[in-house]
């Protein structure tokens, strides 16, 4: 694992008509979803049965009446949830892309969302944006769910405490939002009471990602560096500099010994989490990397950028 | 000539007519010449005899009687008795001619030169007259022409001579002498083939021509032939003093230096014994002495190779020796005046010169060292010696002007091969050109490393050689490439980081650290690790691994807690995360550690700027100047500037007090930007704040000359200077002067180039530009990818609202052709941005003046066009509609009519229908298809407004207290404005954030202008009435969307309408027209992030500043 690499495999250029945004795999499939300033979603297929191997633009979802900011599939990979600019989110099933749900949210007031990893019920997280809280929402009948507030201080530092990003641990117990001002706000789901504050960032936090043990998170920030904090503990644990621009991004490889992140800077990176280092510097793009996800299995890697293109990449 | 037993030499004179001999002792020769030639001509002698007596006086140094000897035997008498004698008789004028040759060499008058070599010339022509064929009169002709100068006539004659038999047998004296001005000329292999001619036509030659030949493959560098010629010449002639000398140059040049100069130094005693006052020994004893520092021999053995010397060029080097040694005993004066002597003597010698260059820099004459320096370099280009003391001197003395450098460098760099050179000039040039300095450290780098190369390319073929089977270990040890000299990849390195290229500085760096590692000759000082270590951090830093970084500045303060180089970046990193409270710590602790440190000072000072605490950074400012040795500190000048400048008051509502306040305030900064320049009038960023300041006091045309320049300056530079600012402020000019499309490519270029596409400031700027130059569409992009950026931003969500507003109108304006499909889609696209721009609105007018600062009344006015504007859409549709239906009657009817009237055109106008009904019901599909959607946003709005009117209610209030405050010129309703109730300072601003200000307002003026007069001639518009009360106005508004409820569900049906006429719609449009596009457009730019980002940018200027600190080694 310590001498794992990236191998581009695929690039699809001009995968949207401009900027991509978000890009997450369909569990147990080789399917991509990915989100663009362009106001659609579209699904890709990757018939990897070919030599080389083959890209499908398998179909496009509209209905988002701006960009869309963030994708996400449930873990049965039935349903896929799309937020965008326009604060509507939309629940879509994959299986005939048949509208399941519209949830209408107050402008700026949703931001990156997520399913609930173990609940009985489709569950979304939104990162609240504005609101300062992540509200959850059920994906069934897009009846509120109730949120997770962070404390805000004053109101007229409400600003800095936009919610731009949220992640649920693996085992669901666990939930984390990465807020403007540099804090991440870790809850317990099942009360929902906030756990702790993690600090040491003082710029946006635009994604977080916990480990598959649920112990640890990773996060992407503005000051150019990824976090590991201990997440019971509230501590850092390390900082990984390495990008020359903001951290836009970041997702851990199922195994737990690896991560990915993509940068403003228009780099992947792939960083070792046992030895602590970066291992491969990837410059496939030409502009910023908006996103990275692994996919399930762990044996490929994606990117979307802001140049319009996906970079696929299998993990050796 | 015989000798007796006695070993005297006599010379017979054979008696006539007998067998008897009168003997006359060669060394006892009469005293009166004619005795002698009266007994030869008794006797009948041979002429050939008379010759050996002539040659004999000579031996003697009797001038005298040689003379009359040849002059007796030139007579006519001699001529006519000895007509067979004819080689004699040629010998005898031809020796004449050679002594009027020489004598004409030693005249110092130049008449009786040419008298004489006139005299040799005639004795020449008859003797040539004598024999046509013979050598003798064509060496003899050489000969003069070389006692002329002219070597070419001279290697004419010679040429002839070596052609030429000397009495009928082959003589190798013309191809000797036309080898020797062959060697004159510099021609050595020709001379060396001539040699080689001359050897093989007579194999038992004299030393002479075996010195001549080792002369010749010394010239050429061919050492080992060199050195068998000097020893078989040695053999030959054994106390021949210039093949010693010879051999013993080459000894001392030999590789092998200690065996070398061992050898050299016995041949050297040996030489000197042969031959005590051979001027080229006694120069090369000298010169040992001068290495082994025994100055007094060394000036004895100069003074009498001076004394020696034939050429001048022997004695300006002997000379020359006699200065270094008095040069180096201390002794100035005679050193002085010898370095000039030897200097007259032979122009064409650097060594004087630089001996002179060095006592011009004891006497502080630098200007006088530079140029003699120059004129040594133009001698010997890319000597190093000069080249390093040049360098030294060209930041000490004031500076004359660029083209000396130029000068220099292009000598250098057209001449030198040398890595060391390439090497220096990157030193020299490091202060004053970067990017010169960059580009010959490069060179340097690569010339070293094809030396490398060639080092073991050459000691493995020496491996391969020496060994048959090769030892492994050995082989490896040869194939390693030696490492290059650490200083300079340190250097390298730094510059590479200081151009920007973070990656290559990084790889270099780690070279050097191993460089270092290997070195053991200790020339590297102690310190020089620490150097290392700190650049190394230093350049790891730059490249993006900060933490790596940190930890090594944290380590070193461990081992040097005095070393605040380390604070200060550990200061700059914390800072660049944004934990400016870590960075003020840092700097802080440097300031613990070196009170009063002018970088820690300058750092607090910018930290507190950027945190707005004005009263701190002056403070830290002033601390800084007041130092007298800091009191010209750019840095803290700048900062005085940039605060005065940032704490004016904005432009844009300025009454009486406080226009006179900001006033005064551009006045001082302006006073301190141009400070700056007194002391350094290339600091850019002085000239930048002048620039800004203009822009802010209007005077446009002046600002964009000086960005102008300012912008060539940083392009100049190559990537060492990297200042945005300049730009983005040019972008604003542009906007400011209307011209946007400019303005979009400034933005554009910056914004990839310096901020990774991701800045939310100059995105919104890029947007702004898109907006003035009409091109909504892209300002709507471009102004999502910002709120993408900085989500909380509300000025952004305004803006957006604001633009997708001003482009849903124009879509519903644009005229189409008839029957274009691109319409209905557009259409909904516009209604879906009337309403999305109506919910950005009213969020913001949700969150209140408090939250997101703009003026509500103005929200009030956007929310209420909006509503308005979708109502007239619909209203408007629906009118274009009936019309629509008319036309289609009518159309209908003439088909008929044409139906009637023209049979023949029956088929295609039905076909026509049959397509007309297909896209009818093309369209239907497509309605249906968006018409859920816009049933839902309509039904949103509705709820909408129900909330908004129920949060208008909470914010009455506020909104009344402000009106009252800005006593409501619409125009000042026009702009939502920062809180500015805060006393001291007024909220500060970016310089270019104030600067877009200028530009912003005086187009929003004109709009708000057109909007007043729209208001006027329409009287919808509700904020129209804000003046008086808002209750009202709001009431208004939510009267508009409660209308706008009902056409709603007819919308549905009146989009479903397929085609409409293109006139009539235009018509319709006309209508409207007015009330669309003067729809309020004023647009707002963050200033806030603005001023971060200033500080950011000076945060980096300032970090290169503490790289130069670093570079010296």
């Amino acid at each position: 694992m310590g001498n794992s690499r990236l191998a581009l495999s695929h690039k699809k250029e001009d995968a949207h008509d401009d900027a991509i945004w978000c890009a997450t795999w369909v569990p147990n499939s080789n399917g991509l979803v990915t989100g663009s300033v362009d106001e659609s979603v579209k699904i890709w297929t990757l018939l990897d049965e070919q030599v080389p191997e083959v890209v499908e633009d398998t179909h496009t979802y509209v209905g988002h009446t701006l960009g869309v900011v963030s994708v996400a599939i449930d873990v049965t990979g039935t349903y896929a949830a799309s937020s965008a600019l326009d604060s509507f989110i939309r629940i879509w099933n994959l299986q005939d892309n048949s509208t399941k749900a519209v949830i209408e949210t107050p402008p700026s007031e949703t931001w990156q969302i997520k399913f609930h990893p173990a609940s009985d019920t489709l569950i979304v997280a939104a990162a609240g944006g504005s609101s300062s809280k992540v509200a959850l929402w059920s994906a069934e009948d897009a009846e509120a769910k109730g949120h997770l507030g962070i404390p805000v201080a004053d109101e007229k530092f409400k600003k800095d405490k936009f919610v731009l990003s949220v992640a649920f641990s693996p085992d669901g117990r666990r939930l984390a939002c990465g807020v403007m001002d540099g804090t991440i706000a870790v809850f317990d789901v099942p009360s929902g009471k906030l756990l702790n504050t993690l600090t040491g960032h003082h710029k946006p936090v635009r994604d977080v990602c916990f480990t598959p043990d649920s112990q640890m998170l990773l996060t992407a920030c503005d000051d150019m560096h990824t976090h590991l904090y201990d997440v019971e503990h509230a501590a850092l644990i390390d900082a990984f500099s390495g990008h020359e621009s903001w951290v836009l991004s970041v997702d851990c490889h199922p195994s737990g010994t690896a991560f990915a992140t993509g940068s403003s800077d228009a780099t992947v990176k792939l960083w070792d989490l046992q030895t602590r280092t970066c291992s491969q510097t990837v410059t496939e793009h030409s502009d910023q990397v908006w996103s990275v996800a692994w996919q399930n299995d762990g044996r490929r890697l994606a990117s979307a950028s802001d140049d319009k293109s996906i970079g696929f990449y299998n993990h050796v | 000539m015989s000798f007796d037993a006695n070993g005297n030499e006599h010379l017979f004179i054979p008696i006539a007519s007998s067998d008897e001999f009168v003997t006359i002792p060669v060394d006892d020769l009469p005293e009166e010449a004619e005795d002698l030639l009266d007994c030869l001509r008794a006797e009948e002698a041979p002429l050939s005899l008379w010759i050996d007596f002539a040659k004999a006086y000579l031996a003697q140094g009797m001038m005298k009687q040689y003379l009359h000897i040849l002059n007796e035997g030139t007579s006519d008498e001699v001529a006519s008795y000895f007509q067979d004698a004819k080689f004699e008789r040629l010998q005898i004028f031809c020796a004449l001619a050679a002594y009027y040759t020489a004598e004409g060499r030693k005249q110092r008058d130049r008449n009786a030169r040419t008298e004489h070599f006139a005299k040799a010339a005639s004795l020449l022509v008859l003797a040539r007259q004598i024999d046509y064929g013979d050598q003798l009169p064509f060496l003899g002709l050489g000969q003069l022409e070389l006692a002329r100068g002219d070597l070419e006539s001279a290697k004419l004659h010679f040429t002839s001579a070596a052609a030429a038999k000397c009495d009928g047998r082959v003589n190798i004296a013309g191809t000797l002498a036309l080898a020797s001005v062959h060697f004159q000329q510099g021609h050595y292999s020709a001379a060396l083939g001539l040699y080689r001619k001359a050897l093989r036509e007579h194999p038992g030659a004299p030393a002479e021509v075996r010195l001549g030949l080792a002369a010749c493959q010394f010239r050429l560098s061919h050492f080992k032939q060199a050195k068998a010629a000097y020893k078989r010449t040695l053999d030959l002639s054994p106390t021949c003093g210039e093949a010693l000398l010879g051999l013993t140059v080459i000894a001392f040049n030999s590789r092998d230096t200690e065996k070398g100069l061992r050898e050299g130094l016995d041949l050297l005693c040996r030489a000197y014994d042969a031959d005590p006052g051979q001027p080229g020994v006694l120069t090369l004893l000298a010169r040992f002495c001068i290495q082994r520092g025994d100055w007094q021999r060394a000036r004895e053995l100069a003074a009498a190779a001076h004394a020696a010397a034939e050429s001048e060029g022997t004695r300006a080097l002997a000379l020359t020796l006699q200065a270094r040694a008095h040069h180096a005993e201390g002794n100035y004066n005679h050193a002085y005046r010898s370095y000039q002597q030897a200097s007259k003597l032979d122009p064409k010698l650097p060594l004087p010169l630089y001996g002179l260059a060095q006592i011009m820099v004891r006497q502080r004459e630098q200007t006088n060292a530079i140029s003699l320096l120059e004129s040594a370099l133009a001698l010997v280009p890319g000597w190093p010696d000069a080249l390093q003391m040049v360098g030294q001197l060209y930041p000490q003395a004031e500076r004359k002007g660029q083209a000396a450098i130029d000068h220099f460098r292009d000598a250098t760099e057209a001449n030198s091969s040398s890595g060391a050179v390439w090497e220096m000039l990157g030193e020299l040039l490091a202060p004053i050109d970067p990017p010169g300095s960059l580009r010959a450290y490069k060179r340097s780098l690569q010339l070293h490393r094809e030396a490398a190369q060639k080092d073991r390319e050459a000691r493995l073929r020496a491996l391969r050689r020496a060994r048959g089977d090769n030892d492994e270990a050995q082989e490896e040890a040869a194939n390693r490439l030696d490492p290059l000299p650490a200083k300079l990849l340190n250097n390298a390195a730094v510059l590479h980081m200081r151009g920007g290229e973070a990656t290559a500085a990084l790889d270099l760096m780690q070279e050097a650290l191993q460089a270092a590692k290997e070195d053991t000759s200790g020339a590297l000082p102690a310190s020089a690790n620490v150097t290392l270590g700190f650049n190394q951090a230093r350049v790891q830093e730059a490249a993006g691994d900060t933490q790596a970084a940190a930890r090594s500045y944290a380590a070193m303060l461990e081992a040097f807690p005095g070393y605040t180089d380390c604070h200060l970046r550990l200061a700059c990193v914390a800072k660049h995360r944004g934990d400016s409270a870590q960075a003020l710590l840092w700097t802080q602790k440097a300031l613990e550690s070196k009170p009063g440190l002018p970088d820690a000072l300058a750092m607090q000072g910018w930290l507190h700027l950027e945190a707005k605490d004005f009263k701190r950074a002056e403070e830290a400012f002033q601390a800084l100047i007041k130092e007298p040795s800091t009191k010209n500190d750019a840095y803290g000048w700048l900062g005085l500037a940039c605060l005065n400048f940032a704490s004016a008051p904005s432009h844009q509502r300025l009454k009486g007090k406080d226009i006179e306040r900001a006033q005064k305030l551009y006045g001082r900064a302006m006073g301190f930007f141009k400070h700056i320049l007194e002391w350094n009038s290339a600091n850019v960023y002085a000239a930048n704040g002048i620039a800004a300041v203009l822009a802010e006091q209007g005077d446009i045309e002046q600002a964009r000359k000086i960005l102008t320049q300012v912008q060539e300056a940083v392009a100049a530079s190559e990537g060492f200077l990297q200042m945005p600012d300049a730009a983005i402020n040019m972008g604003n000019l542009y906007l400011a002067l209307d011209k946007p499309k400019l303005a979009i490519q400034v933005y554009s270029s910056v914004l990839r180039k310096s901020f990774h596409g991701s800045n939310a400031t100059l995105l919104l700027y890029l947007g702004r530009a898109y907006y003035d130059a009409g091109e909504l569409k892209n300002a709507r992009t471009v102004l999502l990818k910002a709120v993408h950026v900085a989500p909380s931003d509300h000025r952004l969500l305004f803006n957006i609202a604001l633009t997708m507003q001003n482009y849903a109108v124009r879509l519903l304006n644009l005229s189409r052709a008839e029957g274009d499909l691109s319409r209905l889609a557009e259409f909904d696209a516009a209604v879906m941005d009337l309403l999305q721009a109506h919910r950005f609105f009213e969020q913001l007018r949700t969150m209140g003046h408090n939250r997101t600062g703009i003026d509500p009344e103005n929200l009030n006015r956007h929310v209420d066009f909006c509503a308005q504007t979708h109502h007239k859409a619909q209203a408007y549709l629906q009118q274009a509609r009936a019309e629509a239906k008319v036309q289609e009657a009518r159309r209908e009817e003439s088909r008929v009519r044409l139906e009637a009237a023209q049979r023949q055109r029956e088929v295609a106008a039905e076909r026509l229908r049959i397509e007309a009904k297909r896209r009818a019901a093309e369209n239907d599909r497509i309605a249906r298809e968006t018409a859920a959607n816009l049933d839902r946003m309509r039904a949103s709005w509705a709820d909408s407004q129900a909330l908004q009117q129920a949060a208008e209610q909470g914010d009455a209030g506020k909104a009344d207290k402000r009106r009252k405050k800005s006593k409501a010129g619409a125009e000042d309703a026009q702009f939502y404005v920062e809180d500015d109730d805060e006393a001291d300072y007024q909220a500060p601003e970016g310089q270019e954030s104030r600067f877009a200000g200028t530009g912003l307002e005086s187009s929003d003026e004109e709009e708000h202008h057109e909007d007043g007069e729209e208001a006027a001639g329409d009287g919808v518009d509700a904020s129209e009435g804000g003046d008086g009360d808002a209750g009202r106005a709001e009431a208004n508004g939510g009267g508009e969307a409660g209308e706008m409820q009902s056409p709603g569900g007819r919308t549905g049906r009146l989009l479903k309408r397929p085609r409409m006429e293109g006139s009539q719609e235009q018509q319709a449009n006309g209508l409207e027209d007015d009330d669309m596009d003067d729809a309020v457009p004023d647009f707002q730019d963050d200033m806030d992030d603005e001023a971060e980002d200033q500080g950011v940018k000076r945060a980096r200027a300032r970090s290169h500043f503490f790289g130069d600190s670093d570079e010296e080694d």
